[in-house]
């Protein structure tokens, strides 16, 4: 199985957009949905009636409807020959551009609007159904924390307690999101790895530091053949190189860590795709819903071995400047998960990096770049979907 | 999709559930009984299954995670996961969903999966104008969407009831001969009958449409290469596709009656190289009749206005020369929520894989499946697609 | 059992609309740049980039198509069968809404209609569509 098209550099991410996360927007899904849209367009100077795909992520505030991308294409007056929405929790935004890819490699649709908004703070409608409303809500589930404090327990009891690495990541991250505007305004004020360790507790041992705070926001990629992106003139291409994803990973129980995750198979096999060893990559954007995921995609990617991804964090400098910076624009956790437009946020600052745009947060190198997404909790073991992408500045 | 018409994707089997009236069970449950029919008709391991492509459930409509729920559920670890959210035209939609990222080397085998349980819980909502600009002024659903368009059509070309009612009693014999229809729906009906039906919104007749059951099937698609390598000797090529999602959204088209079959119709037939007389069976997307006769027009079987003439000409039953959704279509079978799309592909695929029992018309080699997508607004219909499907030599 | 209406829930974006239905004025969103008119209120120019502007219109059109809908929305129990339509109004767009003062019989594609409005949202806002002679 080969995605040869991939290496090829045959696709290409030509514009991006966001809008700045903010806690209570008082604004719906799609009015967020047409201000990026709009930003979109206007940053790539291409008419509407060129977009003919549409590949959305669905809305928590949107949840109860069926038809959710045929009421975005309705509202921002698109007409596509191919739209999807993709509901894989955090792993769908970078799951979309390789979906967007796939159907422009198929010769579906030419030019592909990639687009997340959700506005979960105007209104809330997503209701979990299934194992979570039957087996796991009525014995006291409560809130996702408690999901990444299990897992937390899980490692800790395996490898010790990983507090201070996750302390370093805390205050690396958030001075990222100090040098960055696009962050929500809220979580903008500097942090130390005192304050981490200081936090209340939210599920032990899982603290508040350690958790992302939900927003309003979205966010907006456009996605087309590089063929087309010359024609277009554009001057900052960005090629997915690889791809890998992971639905549910050991469906069977087979694993019996459940500290283990589909990023396992995922991780080395994007980078064997992309003839890459871990040392290559310039900049890491692991999905950040907690810390602890962090650690976990750092070690079972392959930039460390098992239970050393603390040690890693403290030994290596993952800050702007360092030699594997990670997050740079502040992760999710300290620039605001906008709802179910989640994975978005970590792949646009990798865009921008990768386009030079990233503004005091700059790479001096940055040729390429790796993001992940991880995707929703399942019954009584590790998160589902894990999918790795990495990305390569054009020429 | 040159890939399309070289035949490079088959459809290798695929399963269904009977069609029931408030069955009482949950979507997941649906799920479940056909993929473990497939699997064992396939005779295929969960393991081999390497993609995931499923319809939204009406009946699970606020769970934003849908896809993974039922690959949790079913023991599922594939490598491409989506849901599509088209409407009707979703389970024509994955079917292409599944070729392509097949095409592009994401996966190699790929269920498409559609359950729903709509009858017995519905818990969509939908949202935007059709909550704001919509039911507040009285809107009650797409039987006012289909009345509408139904007076415009009129309008035009003069009512096409007579037509409609031979169209109703076709498929109502398809579905008496159909064991998995709604028991309730089986029961021959004739032409006076039909006109007979009282009005629920005016000139639609209670049997121009759909009845909401619960249901599901499951379709398993890989590539033709890899189909051989499993040792299948039957297959179904999907050779053509085209989808249009939201057409004219700048309201330029002055015709209301008008859709995205007008350009996908003729855009498939070319891309198959075939003209609509080699079509030797339909297996259109029937919510409401109308339905049926717009797309005969657009896709261009007649010309716009001649719907019911030609209908009129055709035998259009199972045993016809131009049959037309011979199990009863989801008019007269039951339209299972968002799997509702499935019920028809599923008939074409029986009948062309020869399973099609005493609605089986000998030696048919392609049949044409469509599907319709979700109501914008004061629009005719937002998606069209189509597809045509080939049985292999 | 009376069921009560589905209520409008407003948004930022269509609270002018709304509004302005409390003066019976009917508005619709204006690009100035594509010279455009849409309907429903979008969150962006279906023709342009151009930021949109409200325009009150007077609310003619021609009808376009109509239903005598026999199964009643929310809260319209009391008035079925009543007459849905979409009419397309002078400056373009199409508009769905309820007909008052005619007949179903007596309707025809193609004749004139106007906006009239209805106090059964309480607040005298409800838009209708009525012959237009």
């Amino acid at each position: 199985m080969t995605m040869q098209w991939l290496q090829d550099r045959e696709i290409a991410i030509v514009a991006c957009a966001d809008t700045k996360p903010v806690k209570r927007s008082g604004k719906t899904a799609l009015e967020l949905a047409g201000e990026v849209t709009d930003t979109l367009l206007r940053s790539a100077g291409i008419e509407r009636d060129r977009i003919d795909g549409l590949a959305a992520t669905p809305a928590n505030s949107e949840a109860y409807n069926p038809f959710w991308t045929s009421m975005l294409a309705d509202a921002l007056g698109l007409s596509v020959g191919w739209s999807q929405v993709t509901d894989i929790g955090g792993a769908s935004i970078i799951g979309n551009i390789l979906r967007a890819g796939a159907a422009v490699h198929a010769g579906l649709c030419e030019m592909v609007l990639c687009i997340a908004a959700d506005a979960p703070s105007t209104q809330f409608f997503a209701k979990q159904s299934g194992f979570r409303a039957e087996f796991c809500d009525p014995f006291g589930y409560s809130v996702l924390p408690l999901s990444f404090a299990l897992l937390t327990s899980a490692y800790a009891a395996r490898y010790g307690s990983p507090d201070r690495g996750l302390a370093r990541l805390a205050v690396t991250q958030r001075n990222g999101a100090l040098l960055n505007d696009r962050a929500c305004d809220y979580l903008r004020v500097p942090l130390t790895e005192e304050d981490y360790l200081a936090s209340r507790m939210i599920s032990h041992p899982l603290r508040l530091l350690d958790c992302v705070m939900r927003c309003d926001g979205a966010n907006a990629f456009l996605v087309t053949s590089s063929r087309m992106a010359r024609e277009m003139g554009c001057a900052a291409p960005v090629h997915p190189i690889a791809y890998r994803e992971c639905i549910n990973f050991d469906p069977k129980n087979a694993v019996d860590d459940i500290t283990l995750t589909g990023f396992t198979q995922a991780g080395p096999a994007a980078l064997r795709d992309a003839g890459l060893a871990p040392a290559d990559i310039q900049s890491f954007h692991p999905y950040d819903d907690f810390y602890i995921a962090i650690l976990l995609q750092l070690e079972q990617i392959g930039f460390c071995r098992r239970g050393q991804a603390s040690d890693f964090i403290r030994e290596h400098n993952v800050g702007i400047g360092g030699d594997l910076p990670i997050n740079t624009g502040g992760g999710q956790i300290s620039a605001g998960q906008p709802g179910l437009a989640n994975g978005g946020v970590n792949l646009i600052e990798a865009v921008r990096q990768l386009r030079g745009e990233a503004g005091p947060r700059q790479l001096a190198e940055a040729s390429n770049a790796m993001v992940t997404g991880i995707g929703v909790i399942q019954y009584a073991r590790n998160w589902g979907c894990s999918n790795v992408i990495i990305l390569e500045r054009g020429a | 999709m040159k890939w399309l018409q070289n035949r490079g994707i088959a459809i290798v089997g695929f399963a269904d559930t009977p069609l029931v009236r408030n069955s009482g069970r949950s979507a997941a449950e649906i799920a479940g009984e056909v993929v473990g029919k497939l699997l064992a008709e396939a005779r295929l391991e969960r393991r081999d299954i390497d993609g995931l492509a499923v319809t939204l459930a009406m009946s699970e409509a606020a769970n934003p995670f849908w896809s993974n729920l039922l690959a949790e559920h079913l023991g599922l670890s594939p490598r491409w996961c989506q849901a599509t959210d088209l409407g009707g035209a979703s389970n024509l939609g994955n079917i292409a969903r599944a070729a392509a990222a097949i095409q592009a080397g994401m996966c190699e085998a790929v269920i498409c999966l559609g359950a729903d349980a709509v009858s017995s819980h519905d818990a969509t909502n939908q949202t935007g104008h059709r909550t704001e600009f919509c039911t507040p002024v009285g809107y009650s659903g797409p039987l006012v969407a289909f009345g509408l368009l139904s007076t415009a059509y009129n309008a035009r070309f003069g009512n096409p009831e007579r037509a409609l009612a031979k169209l109703a009693v076709a498929q109502r014999a398809g579905a008496v001969a159909n064991e998995i229809a709604c028991e309730v729906l089986r029961k021959p009906i004739t032409e006076q009958d039909y006109l007979a039906s009282r009005f629920v919104s005016h000139p639609l007749r209670l049997l121009d449409c759909v009845m909401r059951c619960d249901g599901g099937y499951a379709v398993l698609v890989t590539s033709t290469q890899r189909a051989r390598e499993l040792g299948y000797t039957q297959m179904v090529h999907p050779i053509a596709y085209r989808e249009l999602v939201n057409f004219d959204p700048g309201q330029t088209v002055d015709e209301l009656t008008t859709s995205g079959f007008s350009v996908v119709g003729p855009e498939a037939l070319n891309d198959a190289g075939v003209r609509p007389g080699d079509i030797q069976m339909l297996a259109p997307y029937d919510d409401f009749l109308i339905a049926v006769l717009l797309q005969l027009e657009q896709i261009g079987f007649c010309r716009p206005g001649q719907g019911a003439a030609f209908l009129a000409e055709r035998a259009i039953g199972f045993h016809g020369d131009l049959p037309i959704n011979t199990g009863g279509g989801q008019v007269s079978a039951g339209q299972p929520g968002l799997a509702g799309g499935g019920v028809n592909l599923i008939e074409a695929l029986k009948q062309l894989f020869g399973k099609a029992g005493p609605r089986q018309k000998p030696g048919v080699r392609n049949v044409m499946a469509t599907g319709i997508g979700v109501i914008p607004y004061a629009h005719n219909w937002s998606s069209s697609n189509v597809a045509i499907l080939e049985r292999s030599a | 059992m009376s069921e009560s209406r589905t209520p409008i829930v407003e948004t930022d974006l269509t609270r002018p609309f709304w509004q302005a239905t409390k003066q019976r004025r009917f508005l619709l969103q204006y690009d100035p740049k594509a010279d455009r008119y849409q309907f429903y209120p979008r969150p962006i120019s279906l023709y342009s980039t151009a930021p949109l502007v409200w325009r009150e219109v007077k609310g003619e059109g021609t009808l376009i198509a109509h239903t005598l809908c026999h199964t009643p929305a929310p809260g319209f129990a009391a008035l079925t069968p009543y007459i849905l339509a979409i009419v397309q109004l002078a400056e373009g767009p199409r508009v769905f809404a309820r007909v008052a003062d005619a007949k179903y019989e007596e309707l025809k594609v193609g004749q004139k209609m106007r906006i009239v409005w209805g106090d059964e949202l309480g607040d005298g806002r409800e838009y209708l569509f009525a012959p237009a002679n």
